[in-house]
C-alpha cells in the first residue's frame, strides 16, 4: 500500500520538556488513521507539526513524496485541516467563508463556484449558506469549519477532534461524512478523545502518551497486544454466603471483585468457559438473577497501556 | 492571487465594523479641518487685556488685539492663553506687562508699546518658523498613528479567532499576508487623510506653502509609515495593541515637535530625535514649504523608507517566528 | 456583597495587567517630564513654570485616556471568556457594567492621585498647595466621567475594537479643545463652539483658577456638569446593555 505520509523519529522540544520524543509512522493512501491519547499526549503538536503550523526539532516528514521542511507548497495544496477551534468568520456568511478559504488555494472562477457549493452540501450547509454563522449552533459552527477545510478538494485532510462539544446528530453526521471521504479514496488523519468514534470510523490507529507512541495498528491488533480479558459481571441473590476466594483460586480467573449486589469476575478470553465459576455460585446457595459479559475495550486497552483513562 | 483574496476579504469584513468606516470617513476628517482651522487661527493677532480705567492713553496697534477691561484679571488666564498678555496700569501712569505663555521679547515689546518706547522687533502670533501647511500636518500626524492600528486590528483578530492558523495552513505566506494587510491599511488610511488635507487646502489656500501633488506625497509618506507602524506593533505584541500604539504614537509625537518645535539644548536627546522618522517628516514638511527642493531632503526620505521597511520586515520575521513557536495555534 | 467581590476581583485583573498599569502610570509622568521639557523657554514668567502647567494638565490627559482601560476590563476577548460566569450568579445586569465603570475608576484614580502627591511634594510642582485637594477632586470626577463615556459606548458598540475606534477619538477632540495644546484665547468662531463643548476644558480653566487665582467659582458648577454627562452615560449603560448579547 502507498505511503502518503512517512514520519520518522519526530521530535519536538518546548521549553523544559518534550512534548514529542522521536515518533515515528506511516500513513497509508485512503485510510482513516485513528490518533488516540490523552490530554498532553503530544496529538495535536504533532498535528500542528504535519500542518506546518509548528517547527519541529529533529526527525524528517515525508508528505507525497515532498520532504516537509523544504516543499511545504506542494504540500499545503493537497493537505487539508480541520482544527481543533472553530476557525471561521462570524461576521460573514457560510458561503464567504469557505469561498475566501477555497480561494486562498488558488482556486478561482467556476471550479471555486462549484468547489464551494459541494464542500457546504456534503456538510449539509448548503440552504443556510447566506447566513452567518453567529445563528448557528455549535454543530453547525463545527460542519462549516470542516467543509472550510475540504473546499479546495485536498487529498489528505486532518481532523484534529472535530466532534468537540457538539450533538449527536452533527457527530453522526461528521461521522458519516468521514466514511463518504474514504470512499472517494481520500486520506484522513483523525485525533480524538472518544473510543466509539475510532472504532466506527478509523482503519488504524495510534495511541499516544506522554510524546511516544504506544501502540499502533488495527484494533484487532491492539487487542493481540494487550491482556484480552473478559469480565462476566454476575447479579447475585445471597452474595454475601459466597466466599470470592473461592472463585479466585480457580485457575483461569484473573480477579474477582465484590460489591455489595454485584460480582465481577475477570478471566483470560483464552479460558473462557464460565461453567465451572457458575457451578460454584450455585453450590455456595447463590440464585443468579443477571449476567453479563464484556470484553476488553479500546478504553481498557488504552487504560492497560497507559495506566490512565483516555480522558483524563 | 492570494494578495487579492485577503484584501477581498479584509473588504468583506469591514461590513461589520461601521465604526472603523466612521472614524477613518468621518471623524479622521472632522479632527483634520478643526486642525485646519486652528491654524488658521494662529496668525490672528496676540490678545492683550488692558486693566485701566484710562482708556483714551492706549495706543492701538495693528499686531495685537488690545481689549479693555475695569476688573483685574487672574494669572489662570494667561495660564489658559485666553489673553497672551495682561498690562496694568501703575499710579505713575506706567505699565507693566504679565505674561504665562509668551517669552521675553514679546513681554518686552508689548512694554514699550504701552510705555511709548520704540519696538526693536513686531511680533506676530507665529510661535516658531513652522507655516500653516507643516503645523496642519503635525496635528494630524498623532491622529493617522492611532487610526493605523484601528485599521490594522484583523490582524489580531485572525490570531485571536484561529483565521490565522487556517490561512497559513494554505500556501499563503506570512510575507503575502502582511503585504495584503499594509495594501489594506494603507489604502483605507490615505484615502480619507489626502481627501480631508485637499480640503484644507481649499479652505485655506494659498496659507498651505504645499501644491496637491506635495500634499499628496506627505500624506502617502505619513500613511505608510503609521501603516507599517501598526503591523509592526500587531506582531510583536500579543494583546492591548491600541492602548500601547497610542501612548507611543503620543510620545513620539510630542519628542518629534509635531505639535511644537522646540530644541532641549541637550545633544543627546536631540540626536536621538533627530534619528526618529516623525522627526525627518517635519523636517521635510517644513522644509517644502518653505519652497526647498525635495532632493534636498532626501536623506529624510531614506530615513523614512528605511524605517517604514525595516519595521515591515521585523513584522514579518517576527510573525512567522510566532507561526513556528506555534504562537496561532 | 457579590457587588464588591466583582469589583475586587476586576481590580485584581487591572493591576495584573502589565500594559495596563504602565500605561497609566508611566504616561502621564513621561508626558510630564517631556512636556516640561520641550515647553521650558515657553513659559517665562516667575508663576507658572513648565512643569508647574503639566503636572496638572498631563493628569488631566491621563484620566481623560483612561476609555481604552475601561474598554479592555469590559470587552477584551480574555477577559470576558471569564466575565461570562459572572452573569451567570445572581447579580443585577446593572453590577455587570457598573462593576467595570467602578473598578477602572478606583485603579485610576489610586493611581493619578499618588501621583499628583509626588508631582506636588517631592517635585515641587504647584498643584495650590493645601488647595490640592480641589484639584484632585475635579481630576477624579473627570476620571469617573471617561469610565462612564466607555462603559456606555462598550454597552451600545459591545466589541472592544469598536469602542476603542471611536471612544478614544471622541476624547483627544475633547482634550484637543481643552486649553492645553491649543490656547482658550484662541479668535475663531468654530474654534470657540469647540472649546465650549469639551468637558476637559472646564476642568483644565478650574484647575488653573484654583491653582494660580485661589478662584473656586467653576468649581461646583464642573463637579454638577460632570456627574450630570456621567448619569447620562449610566443610563445608556442601563438602556442598551443586553446579557445575552454579551454572554455570546
Amino acid at each position: 500500500m502507498k505511503d502518503v505520509i512517512i514520519v520518522k523519529n519526530l521530535k519536538k522540544n518546548y521549553i523544559g520538556r518534550q512534548a514529542v520524543k522521536g515518533i515515528s509512522f506511516e500513513v497509508h493512501k485512503g485510510e482513516v488513521l485513528g490518533l488516540l491519547g490523552p490530554n498532553g499526549a503530544g496529538k495535536s503538536t504533532t498535528i500542528n507539526i504535519l500542518a506546518n503550523v509548528l517547527s519541529y526539532d529533529g526527525g524528517t516528514i515525508e508528505v507525497l513524496g515532498h520532504d516537509l521542511s523544504r516543499e511545504t507548497k506542494a504540500i499545503k495544496k493537497e493537505m487539508g485541516i480541520i482544527p481543533q477551534d472553530l476557525a471561521i468568520y462570524e461576521e460573514l456568511s457560510a458561503e464567504e467563508n469557505v469561498r475566501f478559504f477555497a480561494s486562498i488555494y488558488n482556486i478561482k472562477g467556476k471550479e471555486l463556484d462549484k468547489n464551494v457549493k459541494k464542500a457546504l452540501e456534503s456538510v449539509e450547509l448548503y440552504d443556510r449558506r447566506n447566513d452567518k454563522p453567529k445563528t448557528f449552533s455549535g454543530g453547525m459552527k463545527r460542519r462549516l469549519n470542516i467543509a472550510c477545510g475540504i473546499a479546495h478538494n485536498p487529498q489528505i485532510i486532518i481532523m484534529d477532534e472535530p466532534t468537540v462539544g457538539i450533538d449527536p446528530q452533527s457527530r453522526n453526521h461528521i461521522l458519516e461524512f468521514i466514511k463518504t471521504l474514504k470512499a472517494k479514496g481520500i486520506t484522513v488523519i483523525y485525533s480524538t478523545h472518544y473510543m466509539e468514534e475510532i472504532e466506527a470510523v478509523a482503519d488504524r490507529m495510534i495511541v499516544m502518551n506522554e510524546g511516544k507512541i504506544i501502540a499502533e495498528g488495527t484494533k484487532e491488533d491492539l487487542l493481540k497486544k494487550v491482556n484480552n480479558d473478559v469480565t462476566y459481571t454476575f447479579v447475585l441473590t445471597n452474595l454475601d454466603k459466597l466466599d470470592e476466594n473461592l472463585i479466585l483460586n480457580l485457575d483461569k480467573v484473573k480477579k474477582v471483585n465484590k460489591t455489595e449486589d454485584l460480582l465481577e469476575v475477570v478471566v483470560s478470553e483464552t479460558e473462557d468457559d464460565i461453567n465451572e465459576i457458575v457451578s460454584l455460585i450455585l453450590t455456595n446457595n447463590c440464585k443468579i438473577q443477571n449476567m453479563n459479559r464484556k470484553e476488553s475495550s479500546l478504553e481498557d486497552i488504552f487504560l492497560d497501556l497507559t495506566g490512565r483513562s483516555l480522558r483524563d | 492571487m492570494s494578495i487579492i483574496n485577503l484584501l477581498k476579504n479584509k473588504i468583506s469584513r469591514m461590513r461589520t465594523r461601521q465604526d472603523m468606516v466612521v472614524s477613518a470617513l468621518i471623524i479622521i476628517p472632522i479632527v483634520i479641518i478643526a486642525a485646519v482651522s486652528f491654524s488658521g487661527s494662529k496668525n490672528s493677532k496676540l490678545s492683550i487685556a488692558v486693566v485701566s480705567d484710562n482708556y483714551n492713553n492706549i495706543q492701538e496697534d495693528n499686531n495685537y488685539k488690545i481689549t479693555v477691561l475695569s476688573q483685574k484679571l487672574g494669572f489662570s488666564d494667561l495660564a489658559l492663553g485666553i489673553y497672551d498678555f495682561v498690562v496694568k496700569e501703575n499710579n505713575d501712569g506706567h505699565y507693566t506687562v504679565e505674561t504665562a505663555l509668551q517669552d521675553n521679547v514679546k513681554k518686552q515689546d508689548v512694554q514699550k508699546l504701552f510705555n511709548n518706547e520704540k519696538i526693536s522687533s513686531q511680533s506676530t502670533k507665529t510661535e516658531s518658523e513652522r507655516g500653516v501647511g507643516s503645523s496642519l500636518l503635525g496635528l494630524i500626524v498623532l491622529f493617522v498613528i492611532i487610526e493605523g492600528t484601528t485599521l490594522t486590528v484583523f490582524f489580531p483578530n485572525d490570531i485571536t479567532f484561529k483565521t490565522l492558523k487556517r490561512i497559513f495552513t494554505s500556501e499563503v505566506s506570512e510575507k503575502s499576508y502582511i503585504i495584503a494587510q499594509f495594501i489594506f491599511t494603507f489604502i483605507g488610511l490615505y484615502v480619507p487623510t489626502f481627501i480631508a488635507v485637499a480640503i484644507s487646502k481649499a479652505i485655506l489656500g494659498n496659507d498651505i506653502g504645499y501644491s496637491t501633488y506635495v500634499i499628496a506625497l506627505l500624506t502617502a509618506v505619513i500613511t505608510g509609515l503609521s501603516t507599517a507602524f501598526a503591523l509592526f506593533m500587531s506582531s510583536i505584541m500579543r494583546d492591548n495593541i491600541q492602548i500601547a500604539s497610542c501612548f507611543i504614537a503620543l510620545i513620539v509625537s510630542l519628542i518629534c515637535g509635531c505639535f511644537y518645535k522646540f530644541n532641549s539644548g541637550i545633544k543627546i536627546i536631540d540626536s536621538i530625535c533627530n534619528l526618529l522618522p516623525i522627526s525627518s517628516y517635519m523636517n521635510i514638511a517644513e522644509g517644502l514649504e518653505k519652497g526647498n527642493s525635495l532632493f534636498q531632503y532626501r536623506l529624510g526620505f531614506l530615513n523614512l523608507a528605511l524605517w517604514t521597511i525595516v519595521m515591515l520586515v521585523i513584522g514579518v520575521l517576527i510573525t512567522h517566528r510566532r507561526l513556528k513557536n506555534g504562537e496561532f495555534n | 456583597m457579590s457587588f464588591v467581590n466583582i469589583v475586587k476581583f476586576d481590580l485584581k485583573n487591572i493591576f495584573k495587567t502589565p500594559m495596563l498599569v504602565i500605561v497609566n502610570t508611566l504616561e502621564p509622568l513621561v508626558l510630564y517630564i517631556i512636556l516640561g521639557v520641550i515647553m521650558k523657554n515657553k513659559f517665562s514668567n516667575k508663576i507658572m513654570s513648565s512643569f508647574d502647567f503639566y503636572a496638572v494638565t498631563t493628569l488631566i490627559i491621563s484620566a481623560t485616556m483612561i476609555v481604552m482601560t475601561t474598554s479592555n476590563i469590559f470587552l477584551d476577548e480574555k477577559v470576558k471568556r471569564g466575565n461570562r460566569r459572572v452573569v451567570y450568579a445572581p447579580i443585577s445586569k446593572g453590577q455587570v457594567y457598573l462593576s467595570k465603570l467602578v473598578s477602572t475608576f478606583i485603579f485610576a484614580i489610586i493611581l493619578f492621585d499618588i501621583l499628583a502627591f509626588i508631582e506636588q511634594y517631592i517635585f515641587k510642582c504647584n498643584f495650590g498647595g493645601k488647595n490640592i485637594i480641589f484639584v484632585i477632586i475635579l481630576i477624579d470626577a473627570l476620571t469617573f466621567f471617561a469610565c462612564s463615556l466607555s462603559t456606555a459606548g462598550c454597552c451600545i458598540l459591545k466589541n472592544e475594537d469598536k469602542v476603542n475606534s471611536i471612544i478614544p477619538l471622541i476624547t483627544s477632540v475633547f482634550l484637543f479643545f481643552s486649553g492645553i495644546f491649543v490656547p482658550l484665547g484662541t479668535d475663531s468662531g468654530i474654534m470657540k463652539v469647540f472649546f465650549s463643548l469639551s468637558p476637559v476644558r472646564y476642568v483644565t480653566e478650574c484647575s488653573m483658577q484654583i491653582i494660580y487665582d485661589n478662584n473656586f467659582a467653576l468649581f461646583y458648577k464642573t463637579i454638577i456638569m460632570l456627574m450630570i454627562l456621567s448619569i447620562i452615560c449610566i443610563l445608556i449603560c442601563k438602556f442598551t446593555f443586553k446579557v445575552e448579547e454579551y454572554v455570546r
